[in-house]
This record gives structure tokens, sequence and C-alpha cells, in this order.
């Protein structure tokens, strides 16, 4: 349903590419997890995904992106928002409004959408979230990981097919971490498509169905986190597995490829009965 | 004697709902701008005492009888050397008292106004006066972006400080001078935050079509009908008021 078509970009008055070469194709349901180096250009990718490049980035583009098939040349940033909603990094900056109920609505006015459905959908969302309890509050008073839930929630409330995400987590504290990790797994689980750039490997690697590194503006490396993870070859390009994956190591589990804690116990569990019998 | 926090108690913003804050803005809006009219229909003392008694029924409803009268307690002595001030060079006590009083009553009217109805609400009530949705929603995110960049100084001081900078030191040109280190990172991240609210914007469809529409709507509620009603009283019978007694001019000086 997206498809990038050998693209190479260059950001105006920069003289290196920021992106290179790069073909990517993304199917509906899939959780994909984009690594790589500070710099490398995962926020260039994701910015293709739904129009920013070329129409509010200037530069010079090759190659081309489709979204069900349409050319992000051809539509704007406004309609590509229905298929593909892109959250960003730092919560406080996507915030527009004083209050979390019309921080939702806003995209929806903006769309011209009747007010009863965006009351109907401001509900959904909330609810989807956990977050019904934030409905009313000011969004000045929200904690970080508040702020980003309902940047979240109103960028789905305008129900993209895709949801993009560009390093939600790196503002936040572990716990509300864990706890954005948790929300786009289950949002995945009902089906939304999921895009995630991310540093933090030990949260996400173990929701992704699938996972690209990027270095120096090209997909270096592609597959499954659980293979790409334990392949031993990932550090060259800057990805440090997660802490899983090394105690894997360190007690010889690692034919179960565990990714998360949890899997990491019920391997080492097993490797103890074995030793036993 | 002189409690400068005391005199600014009546601007503090109000901690939960009262009657007045959930009328309609528009309502509140007109009862502020009557309010601010009926004292300068005319500037006989009849006229402002009048003034500030038509408002009694607003600081009840707005809950804020304690906030007013610790506030006026607190200014009594600015009150006093004001009308003193006044007499000295109009000396007439009446006018004196009535043009203090004028102030007095100006300032409860904004204070009830501006305590009672939230940013959010203002910025509904300006597109409602037809104000263009660029101006209301520029408005809106100023106040949306106060607290973050208030953080972000904080931040800024705080690092430069942590570096040994020091920021109270030596002549005013000096200190002026001293400020430099924290605009300069200021500006680059307020810069840097526009273009990400931008590109925030750009995704949420903002100044996409021609026919936005609306979440919130305020409605015309009884209280709404009775208050619109009770200005419009209020502002005839000010201008009758105006019309009964003699006037006094404005600034009647001698020569
Ligand atoms: N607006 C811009 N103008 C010019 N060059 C840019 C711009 N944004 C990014 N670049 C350059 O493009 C390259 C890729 O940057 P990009 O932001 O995509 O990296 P990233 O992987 O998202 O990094 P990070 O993890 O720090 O967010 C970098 O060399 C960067 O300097
Ligand atoms: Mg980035």
């Amino acid at each position: 349903m997206l498809k990038i078509e050998d693209v190479t970009f260059r950001y105006e008055g920069s003289k290196r590419p920021a992106l290179s070469e790069v073909s990517l194709e993304i199917n509906r349901g899939e959780f994909l997890l984009i690594a790589g180096l500070s710099g490398s250009g995962k926020s260039t990718l994701l910015r293709l995904l739904n129009g920013l490049i070329p129409h509010f980035y200037r530069g010079e583009m090759k190659g081309r992106v489709l979204v069900d098939g349409v050319d992000t040349r051809e539509a704007s940033v406004a309609q590509l928002s229905r298929k593909v909603g892109l959250v960003f990094q730092n919560p406080d900056n996507q915030i527009v409004t004083l209050r979390v109920d019309r921080e939702i609505a806003f995209g929806l006015e903006n769309l011209g959408l009747p007010r009863e459905e965006i009351i109907e959908r401001i509900d959904e969302v909330l609810k989807k979230l956990g977050i019904e309890h934030l409905r009313k509050r000011s969004t000045a008073e929200l904690s970080g990981g508040e702020k980003q839930l309902v940047a979240i929630a109103s960028v789905l409330a305008m129900r993209p097919d895709v949801i993009v995400l560009d390093e939600p987590t790196s503002e936040l504290d572990p716990f509300s971490s864990a706890r954005i990790a948790k929300v786009l797994g289950n949002l995945n689980r009902e089906g939304v498509t999921v895009i995630v750039a991310e540093h933090r490997l030990d949260l996400f690697a173990p929701k992704a169905s699938r996972m690209i590194v990027i270095s120096n503006g090209r997909i270096v490396r592609e597959g499954h986190p659980r293979e790409l993870l334990y392949r031993g070859d990932i550090s060259l390009h800057g990805v440090r597995p997660p802490s899983v994956v090394k105690l894997a190591r360190k007690y010889g589990v690692v034919e179960a490829r565990p990714l998360a804690v949890g899997e990491l116990i019920v391997a080492l569990r097993r490797g103890v009965r074995i030793d036993r019998s | 004697m002189l409690d400068p926090m005391g005199m600014v108690e009546i601007f503090r913003t109000q901690v939960g709902e009262t009657p007045y804050s959930k009328l309609n803005p528009l309502t509140k809006f007109i009862l502020f701008a009557s309010f601010i009219a009926l004292p300068l229909i005319s500037a006989s003392l009849l006229m402002q005492i009048f003034s500030l008694v038509a408002q009694i029924p607003l600081i009840i409803l707005s809950r804020s009888e304690r906030r007013v009268k610790r506030s006026l307690k607190a200014s009594l002595l600015f009150i006093v050397i004001l009308v003193v001030l006044n007499y000295l060079t109009t000396h007439s006590l009446e006018f004196s008292l009535a043009m203090v009083l004028r102030l007095v009553s100006m300032i409860i009217a904004s204070a009830i106004f501006m305590t009672g109805t939230s940013p959010a609400e203002i910025g509904d009530l300006l597109t409602k006066l037809r104000i263009p949705l660029q101006i209301t929603f520029s408005f809106v995110i100023a106040l949306r972006f106060i607290p973050v960049l208030a953080d972000d100084v904080v931040m800024i001081i705080t690092s430069q400080v942590s570096r040994g900078y020091e920021l109270e030191k030596g002549s005013f040109l000096e200190k002026v001078k001293r400020l430099v280190p924290i605009l300069i990172p200021m500006i680059i991240i307020a810069i840097r935050r526009g273009h990400q609210l931008a590109e925030a914007l750009e995704t949420k469809a903002f100044g996409a079509t021609e026919k936005r529409s609306s979440y919130v709507v305020y409605e015309y509620g009884r209280g709404d009908w009775i208050l619109l009603i009770y200005a419009a009283i209020i502002i005839v019978v000010g201008l009758m008021v105006g019309t009964l007694t003699p006037q006094f001019q404005l600034l009647p000086f001698r020569y």
C-alpha cells in the first residue's frame, strides 16, 4: 500500500543526499521498525511517506513514492494525511490547542467533518488509548507521556490507514516509553499499519513484524527483528542490539532468539530443564 | 501597608466553574463591554456609584466577592492617594471621588471578565466576532506556547549559570549585554519549534478546506438571556442617570 521506488533526496543547501536509491514496500497490517544512527536519514524517509517531502521541504527528489497507487507529488499533504498520519518526536511542538478534546478535534475540524462525527471519533480514540480521563484536561498540564499519547490520539482520529511515528519516545521516561510501545502494539493488532523510527529497540523490536536498518541514507539491512538482531553484524551500522539479545548470548539460549524479557525467561527455564534431564 | 499582591488578588485566575464562567462567551463579552461603557456615560459621582452597584450581581455570580473585598482592602491606601492627588489638581472632592470610583469599577469589570473566561473561550469569541482564522489561531498558539517557551528560558538560564555564567553582575549596559547568550539560543529554539509546528499543522490538514467545521458550540441558556436583558436595562438606566444629573467638566482646570 506504500511504495518507495528508487528515491534519492537531497535537501536544498546540503551537498550530500539524505537518502540514496531507497526502495521499500510496506503492506497493510505490518509493524515496521526503522533503526539507524542519528543523521542516517530515518526522519527523511518518514517525511516521504505523507508528502512532507517534496511539498514542505525543498530539495531535489528522484524516484517516486506511491500511497495507495497515488504519486505523492500529485496529492497534497492534507489529502495524504487521511491515509498516512505522522506523529513527531517532540509532543510539545505538535500540540496546537489548549484542551485535550479540542486537540483531537483540530484535524477533524480542518477536514470539515460534521460535529457529531467529531464527537464520536474523540470518544473512540480516547477509549482506544485508555486516556478518557484526560478529555477535558488542559494540554499544558499533561506529562510528556500523556502529551505524546494525545498527539497519537489526534492523528488516529483522522483514521489513517498507516500511522507513522518519528522517535515517539525520545523525550519520554522509560515508563511512558513502554506505554507508547504497548499502545502501538495493540493498534497494530487491531489492524492499523504502524511504522516507527526508534532507538529503543528493547521496547519496539518484540512488537515489530519487520525491521530495516538505515545507514548513510541507504537501507543496509532488512528482515524480521529476530533474525537481524541475532546476526551479529548489525552493530557495524551503529545499531546496538537490546540487552535481552546480549543476555541470550551470554546464557547460551540464542536458538530461541528471545526479544522480550518474558521470552528470555521462558528460554532460560527451558534451558535449565534440559540441563537437569 | 502597601500590598501589591493583594491589590492584584482580584485578577487571580478562578479555580473551578462558577455560574458566570458557564455563560456563553459572547454574553460575558457584552456584559464586560456594558460595564466598561457605563461609567463613561457621565462623570457624575451618582453615575459611578450606580455602575459599581450594578456590578454586584456579577460579582456574586462569578463568586469573586472575597477576592474583590481583599483587593479593595489592599488598594485602600492607593485609592486614598489617588483621591488626594486628584483633589489637589481639581479642587473638587466629588469629582476626585467619581474619577477613582470609575477606575475601580472598570477594574472590577475587567477582572470578572478575564478570570471567568478561559483563553480558549476568548479565542472562540474572536472567531465569533468574525476575526479571520489566522489571527484567532495565532492568539491561541501564542497562549499555547507561552508555558513551553518559559520552560525553555529557564532551561537556558540554568544551563548557562551552571557553566559559571553570571547574569546579575555589572552595570546596566553590561547586564543587557549579558542577555545575549540567553537570547540567541532562545531565538534558535523558537525558530525550530515554529518549524516543527508548521510541519505538524501541515499533516493535520490545517487550511486545507474552506469550510472548516467547529467542534465547540456555545448555546444560549436562560442565564444568558437574563443577563443580556440585565445589561440592556443597566445601559438604559445609565443613560437616564447621565441626563438627570448636572454634568461635570472632564478636566475642570482653573487658570
Ligand atoms: N531540513 C533539513 N535541511 C537540510 N538538511 C537536513 C534537513 N533535515 C535533515 N537534514 C540532513 O539529512 C540527513 C538525514 O537526516 P535525518 O533527520 O533524516 O536523520 P535521522 O536518522 O532522522 O536522525 P535523528 O536520529 O537525529 O533524528 C542528515 O545529514 C541531516 O543533516
Ligand atoms: Mg530524526
